[in-house]
């Protein structure tokens, strides 16, 4: 008898499970997010065939919550991978997410991983971002004390280190915030980091930084402020600095905008700087950001009613021996018809390296057309870019001509985009192209499907009606979403 | 590898069980546009609210603001909650962007996305209508010209199921009767 318990004791704990949910399932609320995605990769020398599975469940009883989430990667798709072999290290499936929170009325306490950030992200940013691969999430304890007049956040976590997911890093901070006589809010951050060395041992990473904003209905200011200081390091001790402001005076139907960056060895995988400009470009790809950049950044923004507005932002950013600049134009309008809505956007960006004797220029206008065409919703976009990039003594200019139409019937829209790039119209033939298309549909109400087959060449995308980041890709993708 | 498969088991049983009932909305608080915390609780079983959330970098969500915008100026009965997910960096951005059009409804910034993932969201924007019991009663991702339109069907549908008059009624009785 006691063996046939045995033998079956995980299926008596399914029952019990059952049951007690059954029970009090009014008390335990259950939520969670499952993602499949099949990309098959159109490219001669890769694995071809891919599949990634993620499963995110949540369990809420009381002011006690519980994640856990589970991923398989089978194997995992890399937009670089050139391998035709499958590696044992490809074919994946762990647990990821895990954490226990306790949300009091003022008091939040959670023990596992988390996401975090101080201020606007200059002193400390931990996040995910899984379009582009980026993960710098900890583990640990985080705590949140929120009132009405401050808030104070505290944390001690690890995060594995850059070089080595065998070896972890340390971090531990406080932030303070508090509410400035009703006319906005002043902070406080202090992060301390070990930052583990090639040679095993750590070194050690302290910033303080303090913030001001200030709120009135014609105008507000955003306004931080931060010194870091290493020490025990490879390179031996270094000191940085960042400064960053931003203010809006809101004038009858203008707003006028002016920004402001200062970054001196201030680059940390911890943090998350402003780009100060509208293309979220970073001054240099040979550069880190925030290890030696300036800029300035203004905009005007008119809105006369809720059916037109134009807007104008204009940015600049250099280094310190002005080695390495940038220059960032935008402009947009739109105007909202009965029956359409025009858009019109202009945008121009350059940078100039001079170590590299590197120059870039890129023009991008573009029309957007909202309307019904028989009843459905059509958007239409059309751009036509032009580059030009000189290197050295040789040169490139090339048009990058783009065309959008999305479609939208009852629960299904349809996306057609074709891109192209090419040196002379005449040329049409020789043109680089990539085509899509995309279906995108609810099966039921809580789950979507999405299906994209063609090539795309990557970045933001506004398309069916949504916004997402997307990397370079040829090929067939299928993703589908399970909310519960 | 056994003692995997078992725990995946009881999961898929909890998801299975989860499916069968009705939940709902999680409570949660958020800083609003001058960093003062803002309660959903304190708002629930008052007025249908309905939920959106946007982004300052997304179009489509840009265009969808103002119809919200119109629904939350319209309806005495509905409360319209704009939640940002702007990251750090850019929130500022979203700020000035509200405050710019002078947009009546309350606006949240999500900025760690935590309610977000709560809300199961990964693409923007996305509408949620919550009802006066609380519970999810209409979700739509995405927008194009027209959509705005099943949104105030649903919500005109569930203000006849409260018999609640919408106070836009009252004042069109009150026009037509001068």
């Amino acid at each position: 008898m006691s063996r046939t318990i045995k033998t079956h004791s995980f299926w008596i704990t399914v029952v019990i499970i059952l049951i007690s949910s059954s029970l009090s399932y009014a008390q335990v609320e259950i939520s969670g997010l499952n993602e499949a995605e099949y990309i098959y990769k159109a490219a001669e020398d890769s694995l071809s065939h891919y599949f990634y599975n993620e499963t995110f469940l949540r369990l809420n009883y009381n002011s006690i919550e519980v994640g856990i989430s589970f991923i398989a990667e089978l194997p995992k798709y890399d937009q670089f991978d050139t391998i035709a072999d499958l590696h044992p290290n490809d074919i994946d499936y762990r647990w990821d997410d895990r954490y226990i929170q306790l949300n009091l009325n003022n008091l939040r306490l959670r023990a596992g991983s988390f996401t975090e950030f101080f201020g606007a992200g200059i002193i400390m940013r931990s996040y995910r971002d899984k379009t582009y691969d980026h993960d710098t999430r900890l583990t640990g304890l985080n705590a949140q004390v929120i009132t009405g007049e401050w808030v104070l956040k505290g944390l001690y976590a690890s995060l594995p280190d850059e070089n080595s997911s065998n070896h972890k890093d340390v971090i531990g901070g406080l932030d303070f915030t508090r509410q400035l006589f009703g006319v906005g809010n002043i902070g406080l951050s202090l992060t301390s980091q070990q930052i583990r060395r090639f040679d095993n041992r750590y070194s050690t990473r302290l910033t303080a930084g303090s913030r001001i904003e200030l709120i009135t209905d014609y105008f507000d200011l955003y306004s931080e402020y931060a010194e870091s200081k290493s020490y025990r390091s490879v390179s031996g001790e270094s000191r940085g600095q960042a400064i960053y402001g931003l203010a809006n005076a809101y004038i009858n139907r203008f707003t006028v905008t002016g920004g402001y960056k200062k970054f001196t060895r201030f680059d940390n995988r911890l943090n998350d700087l402003p780009t100060l400009n509208s293309s979220e470009e970073p001054l240099s790809e040979r550069m880190n950001p925030g290890e030696d950049e300036e800029g300035l950044m203004g905009q005007v923004r008119f809105n006369p009613d809720f059916t037109s507005e134009v807007g104008v932002t204009y940015s600049e950013a250099w280094n310190s021996n002005f080695s390495l600049r940038q220059s960032d134009l935008f402009v947009e309008g739109r105007k909202y018809y009965d029956s359409f809505t025009l858009g019109l956007e202009y945008a121009q960006l350059e940078l100039i390296d001079e170590e590299r004797q590197q120059w870039q220029k890129e023009i991008t206008p573009a029309v957007l057309l909202d309307f019904n065409l028989l009843s459905l919703p059509t958007h239409i976009r059309t751009e036509l870019g032009y580059h030009e990039k000189v290197r050295g003594e040789s040169s490139r200019d090339y048009y990058n001509p783009l065309l959008q139409f999305d479609i939208f019937f009852n629960r299904l829209s349809l996306s057609f985009i074709a891109e192209l790039e090419l040196e002379e119209f005449s040329e049409l033939s020789d043109a680089g192209s990539w085509l899509g298309i995309e279906l995108t549909t609810d099966i039921i109400s809580n789950t979507d499907l999405k299906i994209f087959i063609g090539e795309e060449r990557g970045g933001k995308v506004c398309r069916s009606g949504v916004c997402y980041y997307t990397t370079p890709f040829k090929g067939l993708r299928i993703n589908l979403t399970t909310r519960f | 590898m056994r003692a995997n498969l078992k725990i995946i088991a009881v999961l898929g049983i909890i998801v299975l069980i989860s499916l069968l009932n009705s939940e709902p909305i999680q409570e949660f608080s958020l800083p609003d546009i001058n960093n003062q915390s803002f309660s959903i609780a304190n708002h629930l079983g008052e007025k249908m609210i309905v939920i959106d959330f946007w982004a300052s970098w997304c179009a489509p969500c840009m265009r969808l603001l103002p119809e919200l915008d119109k629904i939350d100026q319209t309806y005495e009965d509905v409360m319209v909650i704009a939640v940002s997910v702007d990251n750090p960096r850019s929130v500022n951005r979203a700020k000035s962007l509200i405050r710019s059009h002078k947009y009546s409804f309350v606006t949240l910034y999500d900025t760690n996305q935590e309610i977000m993932n709560r809300f199961q969201v990964t693409t923007v924007p996305h509408t949620f209508l919550i009802n006066l019991d609380g519970e999810i009663v209409y979700e739509h991702t995405g927008y194009t010209r027209g959509d705005e339109e099943k949104l105030l069907d649903r919500i005109e549908q569930e203000l006849t199921q409260k018999q609640v008059e919408p106070e836009v009624r009252e004042q069109e009785i009150e026009r037509i009767e001068e």
